[in-house]
């Protein structure tokens, strides 16, 4: 379900006004004028919203009543039907647990909520705030998460899953001391496993990559301690998924790049391709680490193309390889594809050099490689590289090809421009919010 | 949010506050109609409605009308009742 920003603010500041109405339910403290402010600032947000989100604060409202030992069977629209959980053939309905584990399956976590309602005490009430924290989380509403989590945490205390969430949670709002506070309890923890501290190293990876300077290199060097602690314990619930590993590689990965580790940086990205060989943005990141040392960085972008990357810089690099090889074929493929990825004008202009470069080449007339080349020249006009092989490819078409290739001047200033970039912007692929892992709810709930 | 929590079972999530309550009046269908010679409802959805003058009245006697009508007020019962 798409939000706009606004629907979407105001749905989380209803969000957390109900949670605070809530805990002074529980404290048995809402018959106060705090109380009536908070249920006139909630009613203030809550009538800007749209039936659907309004509804989602109303139903919180009633999740909530878990807190205080008040709960209600509610009757709800089910937004899962039956029949996609039910298997062809089958003459019973599956049973309510049996739904919300599908629910779960599907990522429809509004159908989760909607099916717990229907009979709540099946599951226990550490099972119950667990899997609506979880629910909530995913729907966007972390305020109602966090309340989740922490609810179940005073029932099952050494329950990690419910730290972790609280942290995973957290890191989607802005209460960076909060957040501090509860990563502080992860870390001083000597039980705390892989999970938990490799969790608390991405929430930092987040503050690393909104800081800059001395800030910046001391959470650096915090995510690259918690990361490598956690790679260093043995494997639970969370870790044992390999996704999970290869994260966690390219964070220290990043953190220690940020540090000027470079070699060490590159080791712990080697290592996460080893445990996950498919990720094209690790292959990006190793090149470009590669490159920084001076070594070999052309297969890294192969493979990361090979992997089917969407990020248009690799395409750029092998077309430029290609190019310096004079496989002509080779570079006008690569470009169109680049080409198609809709990169930044500086690329856009590199790729319509190569094209036009490798058509005339492969024998394509010179007024269309020309064409080719003026739209490169508009959209990149201080290119001195672009400007040059425009005035060798004008030569060349007027000397009817006698000029020989390796005139062309090679080296694309916006590769290595970019190769030099930030390397941040290079790693947006990177979905280090997203770190729950599919199989630990269904353990968890078995 | 204004519906007290005495009410949860039957407005979901309810988290008012409990000094308050809710009246009905009359039993017909909610929708636009005669309340009495003075007032009627005008509904603007299926759940929400307005008591409005029949009649164009001063303030003062509208607040009268409305007054008039509180002995055919009663509690909604909510809970153990």
């Amino acid at each position: 379900m798409a939000i706009n920003e606004n629907i979407k603010s105001n749905l989380n500041a209803a969000c957390e006004l109900t949670v605070r109405l809530n805990e002074l339910v529980v404290l048995g403290n809402d018959e106060t004028k705090e109380g009536d402010a908070l249920r006139e600032a909630l009613h203030g947000v809550w009538i800007e919203l749209p039936k659907q989100q309004r509804d989602l604060i109303q139903y919180l409202s009633a999740d909530l009543d878990l807190l205080s030992g008040t709960e209600t069977v509610v009757i709800s629209k089910v937004a899962v039907p039956r029949k996609s959980s039910r298997k062809p053939g089958a003459v019973q309905p599956p049973n309510l647990r049996h739904r919300v584990n599908k629910a779960i399956e599907l990522g429809h976590w509004k159908g989760v909520l909607d099916l717990i309602r229907l009979d709540p005490i099946i599951w226990t009430a550490a099972q119950r705030a667990f899997l609506r924290a979880e629910a909530y989380r995913r729907i966007g509403l972390p305020a109602a998460a966090v309340a989740f989590y922490r609810f179940a945490l005073t029932l099952e205390p050494k329950e990690w899953a419910y730290r972790t969430g609280i942290i995973q949670s957290l890191m989607a709002g802005s209460d960076i001391r909060e957040l501090e506070a509860e990563i502080a309890n992860v870390t001083r923890d000597p039980e705390a496993p892989a999970g938990a501290l490799i969790i608390s190293a991405a929430a930092l990876c987040r503050q690393f990559a909104a800081t800059r300077g001395e800030e910046r290199r001391a959470y650096a060097e915090r995510v690259v301690d918690l990361t490598l602690l956690g790679l260093g314990k043995p494997l639970d619930i969370a870790t044992r998924e390999p996704r999970l590993r290869y994260r966690a590689r390219f964070m220290a990965a990043i953190a220690l790049a940020e540090l000027g580790k470079l070699r060490d940086a590159v080791a712990q990205a080697s290592e996460g391709i080893r445990e996950c060989p498919e990720i094209p943005q690790l292959y990006i990141f190793r090149g470009v680490l590669n490159f920084q040392l001076g070594e070999q960085y052309v297969e890294d972008f192969a493979a990361s193309v090979k992997f089917g990357t969407t990020d248009p810089v690799p395409y750029g690099i092998m077309a430029s390889d290609s190019f310096r090889r004079r496989n002509f074929r080779e570079c006008l493929e690569l470009s169109k594809t680049g080409l198609s990825l809709d990169p930044r004008p500086e690329f856009k202009a590199m790729f319509l050099m190569f094209q036009a470069i490798s058509q005339f080449e492969l024998g394509g007339s010179s007024a269309g490689a020309l064409r080719l080349f003026e739209a490169s020249r508009e959209l990149d006009p201080e290119n001195k590289t672009i400007q040059r092989n425009f005035d060798i490819m004008k030569a060349r078409a007027t000397q009817e090809r006698r000029q020989r290739f390796t005139d062309y001047l090679y080296t694309p200033d916006v590769v290595t421009s970019t190769l030099n970039k930030n390397r941040e912007e290079l790693m947006s692929g990177l979905p280090i919010e997203d770190f729950t892992e599919s199989g630990r709810l269904a353990a968890m709930m078995a | 949010m204004y519906v007290p929590k005495k009410y949860k079972a039957i407005a979901v999530g309810a988290k008012g506050n409990n000094s308050s309550s809710i009246w009905r009046h009359g039993d017909g269908p909610f929708e636009n109609s005669k309340i009495d010679d003075r007032l009627s409802l005008h509904c603007a959805t299926p759940v929400k409605g307005l008591v409005q003058p029949r009649t164009k009245m001063q303030i003062a006697d509208f607040q009268l009308a409305l007054a008039g009508t509180r002995q055919n007020w009663s509690e909604v019962p909510y809970g153990d009742q």
